[in-house]
């Protein structure tokens, strides 16, 4: 009877994050430092050439608020559903996208790449050295992986591997030629979307698409999953393929979103342990709903900064933190204080 | 010439020249630790008086003087430096008059001499005396300021035939930093007779200007700069947005070089000056009503 309550309340549960994203999606392209009303949003996207009033707004619309919007959407929904994926893979629910060091080490390669100088030589290597971390923080998963390593093993590799990233990074801050290297490369890590176009959405749309497809193609496996390893290798699941399809899918989705807005966390973690309670603890369920959720969460975080900041831009990632922090400790002591 | 007027004339010159040359001794000796108080030391002291200039005004990519400051020892503004040179006075910023060490140059008897920063012509007049009276060097002083202003004339004639009162210019850094009143920036766009376009758009002072703001009240001119600070790709991500690279493409755009290490004294005549040239090439290759 109460499964079949939740059963009903699962597709309630997309139905009311769509609804939500699309509330927020409005709200998102409403605000920004010049105002523009929904009448006058609605006339700037049907008729963009009535005058130059509406021009511009179209071109502030368009090229500016709807490229932010869209990177939010799919910056948040790679990270929750990356974060669901490694929850059910790894059964731990501290996995995310930071802990197998894919962030990290996307991270680390764009810090190197801000350390050298090489960004001024052309404005894709930023993104293409951050998406080469993520790649090799991949390639050394999926080998360890390969060898028959249980999960246990991946997480450690993974915990080291952002650790020897993270040590690296602050190597590079540390002997950074001069303070506005460091302010730069520290405000990159933070993350942001501030000022990103379409140009960036081309970048990464192709990763966060073909990773979204492996990610979300694993559900049933990740459902057999709850039932033990032994089981679930008797059910028909390959757990080393399993293992490879979820890093590689994690590290495109997350590795050339990082590459694009820097490091946002938080997210990968807090929004799978919000839903869960919601799709009745099926991983397969928690896939799409993280993906929403974690759309819905970022978009919501990135209009909390746009209404926050006065001069100086606040930071996503900041944000991410600040709001993911709390409610993370809240939902820990919640189900505790649950427990007799 | 009679040998005995010759006699008198080379003794008159060895005379003043010893004149000179006592003047000098008595003047105060300056070590200056900040690019800006480098170049007013360079344009306001004679050159027996400098003892060592900071590390910036070498670099060419930073000071306007880099070549001129090379025959002076450079410092790094520190303490230790400082006692070793034993100057009469210390140019500084106001950050370094911060420095925990004062008490010991108190001790010393070496004077910090904050230098100030100008935000109107007035204050530049102002400011400018009163270093140079600092520095011992009044008539120096003196004959700068109308040099300046003999300048400032100049351009402000030229405006005829720039002549443009009524447009908008807009003073725009990578990072989306600008200028409004009570700025240098300000002094310099009201010199070369425009309006400037940050004020317009609200902004008092220095601060930031969002691309939503610009794209929706676009300016009739820009001028942009590349601040070596600024350059780093997290803080320009403004300037390589596709949205701004279409305002400049559509825009006259007018550049202050990131090397030209303008301060905010007498030297903005020389940032103004530098910006009129290029309006008047503007003009004959494009026409007065650009």
């Amino acid at each position: 009877m109460k499964g079949q309550t939740v059963y009903r309340r699962y597709p309630w549960l997309n139905s009311g994050l769509v609804i939500l994203l699309l509330l927020l999606t409005l709200v998102s392209l409403r605000i920004g430092p010049v105002s523009i009303s929904t009448s006058e949003l609605i006339n700037a996207l049907v008729h963009s050439q009535d005058s130059n009033q509406t021009l511009r707004h179209n071109m502030i619309l368009i090229e500016l608020r709807l490229p932010r919007l869209l990177l939010a959407i799919l910056v948040g929904g790679s990270l929750g559903i990356s974060g669901a994926a490694l929850q059910g893979l790894l059964r731990n629910p501290l996995a995310e996208p930071g802990l197998i060091g894919v962030s990290s080490c996307a991270g680390l390669g764009a810090v190197i790449c801000l350390y050298f100088g090489l960004s001024t030589l052309s404005i894709w290597l930023l993104p293409t050295m951050a998406m080469t971390g993520a790649a090799l923080a991949t390639l050394l998963l999926c080998w360890i992986g390969r060898h028959h390593a249980g999960n246990l093993t991946l997480i450690l590799s993974g915990i080291a591997l952002s650790s020897l990233a993270a040590a690296l990074t602050s190597l590079a801050l540390n002997l950074a030629p001069s303070p506005a290297d460091v302010q730069d490369m520290v405000l990159w890590l933070l993350g942001s979307l501030n000022y990103r176009s379409f140009n960036d959405i081309q970048l990464c749309f192709p990763f966060v698409l073909i990773g979204l497809i492996l990610l979300m193609s694993c559900g049933a496996k990740l459902d057999a999953l709850t039932l033990g390893e032994a089981e679930a290798q008797s059910l028909g699941v390959n757990l080393p393929e399993l293992q490879r399809q979820i890093i590689v899918g994690t590290a495109l989705s997350v590795g050339s979103c990082v590459a694009v807005t820097g490091t946002i966390g938080f997210v990968g973690l807090v929004v799978p342990h919000l839903l869960r309670r919601w799709v009745d603890y099926h991983p397969s369920r928690l896939l799409l709903s993280s993906a929403l959720g974690g759309a819905v969460l970022l978009l919501a975080a990135d209009i909390a900064l746009r209404l926050l900041s006065s001069t100086q831009e606040i930071m996503l990632g900041v944000v991410t933190a600040l709001i993911g922090a709390p409610f993370f400790l809240f939902l820990v002591l919640q189900q505790k204080w649950r427990v007799p | 010439m009679p040998r005995g007027l010759l006699q008198i004339s080379l003794l008159c010159c060895l005379l003043s020249v010893g004149a000179a040359a006592g003047q000098t001794d008595r003047l105060p000796t300056i070590v200056s630790t900040h690019l800006c108080a480098d170049q007013l030391a360079l344009s306001l002291a004679a050159p027996e008086q400098i003892i060592s200039l900071s590390y910036k005004s070498q670099d060419p990519k930073r000071s306007r003087y880099a070549v001129s400051a090379q025959a002076y020892p450079a410092n790094r503004g520190s303490s230790e430096e400082i006692i070793q040179f034993k100057p009469n006075i210390v140019l500084a910023s106001r950050r370094w008059k911060n420095h925990p060490q004062q008490q010991q140059f108190d001790m010393l008897d070496i004077r910090v001499i904050v230098v100030p920063l100008s935000n109107s012509w007035q204050e530049v007049f102002v400011n400018t005396q009163w270093l140079a009276d600092q520095v011992g060097r009044t008539e120096r002083g003196h004959t700068l300021i109308l040099e300046v202003q003999r300048r400032l004339q100049a351009l402000r004639e030229s405006e005829s035939m720039l002549g443009k009162p009524e447009k908008s210019l807009l003073y725009l850094r990578p990072n989306g930093g600008s200028s409004g009143e009570g700025t240098y920036i300000d002094m310099i766009i009201e010199a070369l007779g425009f309006r400037n376009h940050a004020s317009t758009l609200g902004l008092k002072g220095w601060g930031q200007l969002a691309l939503e703001n610009i794209v929706m009240y676009p300016p009739d001119y820009f001028l942009l700069t590349g601040h070596v600070r600024d350059n780093t790709h997290g803080k320009s991500r403004l300037s390589r947005h596709p949205l701004l690279q279409e305002l400049l493409d559509q825009h006259p755009v007018l550049i202050l070089p990131s090397d030209t290490g303008y301060c905010a004294d007498w030297q903005i005549i020389d940032a103004a000056e530098y910006l009129a040239e290029q309006m008047i090439v503007m003009i004959l290759a494009n026409g007065k009503d650009q």
